[in-house]
């Protein structure tokens, strides 16, 4: 008899640990099971947000601007500053740009350095440098960008469409 | 003098006290397994009685997952207290309701947080792509290999000829998961031992 009540006394005390919780959680929501199982709008909201922040206002013309490059020899130098739209900071991890004239093969110019560490909202300074046939372009034009960056641990690779951008 | 080789005198399940303060004590060991994306992007703790997500530092939690795990934080101490009494006292009469009642309960929270973890992966490995892809404008190709309990990968994820998403995955079991498992082994010998008692009470 005894034991039968503690057996019984047992299995309900388990029962009772399942379905409280359901229960609680469906009132605390007003029984919308929806509302009870799925994160609320304003932690979604605030998730939105704080990814919305990071990328700031995104790429603009700002962004990126080129200095006057220097010959010397074969290779090419230019002074590049790039402003980070971005709110945390990132690490630029490649830049690459390619500068075509008609009639001539494309010149690829890449970052010198290995890797920059550029604060939220920050700029740095980076040189692209480049090999260059015996006669320089003399209208040249930038027809290709490709920029990696790292982002909380995340690289983005961007590769975006610039062609006819002069340079 | 012993009975079925079991020494009469003892009158302690010592195994099942071991297991009952280990299963008292798991609530409060911390998270039994993480994944984190990035360096913080993404971070998941996960044990049965806890789960924290933060993605980009805020946290998501759902109302019915935490009061389910704050029942499971509490079951586990109610199991390993009745553990305890059983196990202090074994010839008693409740003894065995009370250790059958808690014994068994790290195993099985072992095994279902595994079992949790494996079915996540493999839905993120092939369901989550192919909702991925037809939920981004213009469509992706997304890469996502994410391992099945610990371990490195990384998941890509390519919008066209413009853009790329690179993002290193790291799974990895924590110390209280190694411990829950001990108290598993123990809550089983505890159950085997327990079972002993009562042969040698009715031998």
């Amino acid at each position: 008899m005894r034991d039968g009540a503690l057996k019984w006394a047992l299995r309900l005390l388990g029962i009772a640990l399942v379905v409280v919780p359901i229960v609680v959680a469906l009132a605390a929501k007003d029984w919308d099971l929806k509302e009870a199982v799925l994160p609320s709008e304003q932690e979604l909201s605030q998730v939105t947000e704080a990814v919305g922040g990071i990328f700031g206002g995104g790429f603009s013309e700002d962004t990126l601007s080129l200095g006057e490059p220097t010959l010397s020899g074969s290779s090419v130098r230019v002074q590049a500053t790039l402003k980070s739209p971005f709110q945390v900071p990132i690490k630029l991890k490649e830049f690459n740009l390619t500068i075509s004239d008609q009639g001539m093969p494309p010149i690829q110019l890449q970052m010198e350095e290995d890797e920059l560490e550029i604060p939220a909202k920050g700029t740095a300074v980076f040189t692209l440098v480049g090999a260059i046939p015996a006669a320089p372009p003399s209208n040249p034009r930038m027809t290709a960008v490709s920029i990696a960056f790292e982002i909380y641990g995340i690289t983005i690779t961007l590769t975006p469409d610039i062609s006819g951008g002069q340079l | 003098m012993t009975t079925n080789n079991f020494p009469a005198t003892r009158s302690m399940n010592f195994i099942g006290i071991a297991a009952g303060v280990l299963m008292v004590a798991l609530p409060f060991l911390g998270p039994w397994w993480m994944a984190v994306v990035g360096t913080g992007a993404i971070e998941i703790a996960l044990s049965p009685f806890d789960l924290s997500m933060l993605v980009f530092g805020q946290s998501i939690h759902s109302d019915l997952v935490d009061l389910f795990l704050l029942a499971s934080k509490i079951v586990m101490i109610i199991a390993g207290i009745l553990l305890l009494l059983g196990s202090l006292s074994p010839r008693s009469w409740w003894s065995g309701r009370l250790v059958r009642f808690g014994v068994m309960k790290p195993f099985w929270a072992v095994v279902g947080m595994v079992v949790a973890v494996v079915v996540g992966a493999f839905l993120i490995n092939n369901v989550l792509p192919n909702l991925l892809s037809n939920a981004i404008p213009g469509g992706a190709s997304i890469q996502i290999t994410v391992p099945y309990l610990v371990g490195s990968a990384s998941a890509t994820i390519q919008m066209g000829s413009q853009a790329s998403i690179t993002a290193p995955i790291s799974l990895s079991l924590m110390p209280a998961f190694w411990v829950a498992v001990v108290a598993a082994v123990l809550g089983i010998a505890a159950r085997i031992n327990h079972r002993r008692f009562k042969k040698a009470e009715q031998g």
